[in-house]
């Protein structure tokens, strides 16, 4: 099967390069979404021939990274695996990505918790936020994401052509996941270790949290009762 | 209420129901939104002409004075029209992430189809100048643009 990574940047002048190097070693196909970066990212990115999309605007990474999907479907590719562009993924849990999509999942998140590691974690008080949204999913779709908020995921074909026409604007990761969900996808986790980020600061800062939590919890209940009244209606 | 009022009232409301349907006419105002604004006009130049049913139906409702009742109404309305921007707003949100990744993938696609020997995942590809010219320009203008944004 054809692979694609999607490497979405806003402002990560600092890391994008060093990213694809490592994606161009391991022999990948990828390409870089310029998320509108007000940095030098796409100078850098020019200059280093980086396979680049720059989206002439901010869209937020909801919207670069279905630019991605977007991509990944016109061109061809049957699966899309989306990379962080600041370093925090590491690609050498590509494959294990790939082969649990190819034994038949449609979406695959790499999943910081599944086993007990010594890799990035992110701080108590965020891990209670993605433990409630573990909790939230579980109960609405009897699927147990253990790192519903990682980027680090897999789609195959079915995924990747429902994200290429939705895919939701800000704070995208988790309600996706219960988008696919919606549409019977076979959503699955590997254990993966993340770094912790070398360049540039998390999208969340510490005061938009609770609008972070408040927002991805009312869109989990939004979309999970979309399902309900597709059901009744159907 | 005083006569004066009442064709104060029906002075304002048919000047304004002019003023929409100037505005469609001339293009700055889309026929379906302007209709929430006729039918405002409308109520007023009604409400105007014949004040009795209202202020019946106000006292029917507990309202002490009719003027409470009006106020009401009138925020009502005014909370709908807002609503429905916030629906066309939403809308145009969507349908302008929308253009901004179809230009994209079509400048990226113009991009590869003008170097066809190169392979389309950019690796081991010459400069392209192409790209790079339009890719600064993007950037200088949106530049600009933030300036603009600081300023106002």
């Amino acid at each position: 099967m054809k692979v694609l990574l999607i490497i979405p940047a806003y402002n990560e002048e600092k890391s994008i390069v060093r990213v694809v190097e490592e994606v161009r070693q391991a022999g990948y196909d990828y390409v870089v979404i310029n998320d509108g970066s007000t940095d030098r990212t796409c100078d850098v990115c020019i200059q280093h021939e980086v396979n680049l999309i720059s989206l002439s605007r901010n869209l937020g990474i909801g919207g670069a990274v279905q630019t991605g999907h977007r991509y990944a479907y016109e061109e061809g590719y049957d699966i899309d695996i989306q990379v962080d562009g600041d370093g925090q993924h590491d690609i050498s849990f590509v494959p294990r990505l790939v082969e649990r999509v190819e034994a038949g999942a449609d979406l695959v998140i790499g999943s910081r918790f599944l086993e007990t590691s010594n890799g990035f974690q992110s701080t108590s008080l965020r891990r209670a936020g993605i433990r409630w949204l573990s909790f939230l999913l579980r109960r609405h779709y009897k699927t147990l994401v253990t790192d519903p908020t990682s980027g680090f995921r897999a789609s195959g074909p079915e995924a990747l052509k429902l994200f290429s026409r939705t895919y939701p604007m800000d704070y995208p990761e988790p309600e996706s996941i219960a988008e696919a969900l919606n549409r019977g996808l076979n959503v699955s986790e590997i254990p993966v270790e993340m770094r912790e980020r070398a360049e540039g600061r998390s999208s969340i800062g510490p005061a938009s949290s609770v609008y972070y939590m408040i927002k991805v919890s009312l869109a989990i209940l939004i979309v999970s009762m979309k399902r309900k009244s597709e059901k009744k209606a159907g | 209420m005083p006569g004066i009022t009442r064709l104060l009232l029906i002075v304002i409301s048919v000047l304004f129901f002019i003023f929409i349907i100037q505005r469609v006419s001339a293009g700055k105002l889309l026929l379906k939104y302007s209709l929430l604004w006729m039918l405002l006009s409308a109520l007023v130049f009604l409400g105007a002409l014949f004040p009795q049913p209202l202020f019946a139906l106000a006292r029917v409702c507990g309202f002490n004075t009719g003027s409470n009742f009006l106020f009401l109404v009138a925020l009502f309305f005014i909370l709908a029209i807002a609503l429905s921007l916030s629906v066309i707003v939403s809308k145009q949100q969507a349908y302008i992430k929308t253009l901004i990744q179809d230009s994209a993938i079509l400048r990226k696609k113009m991009d590869d189809d003008s170097e066809p020997d190169t392979n389309p995942t950019g690796r081991d590809s010459t400069p392209n100048s192409a790209t790079a010219s339009l890719l600064q320009e993007d950037s200088l203008s949106q530049k600009a643009g933030e300036k603009a944004d600081n300023r106002s």
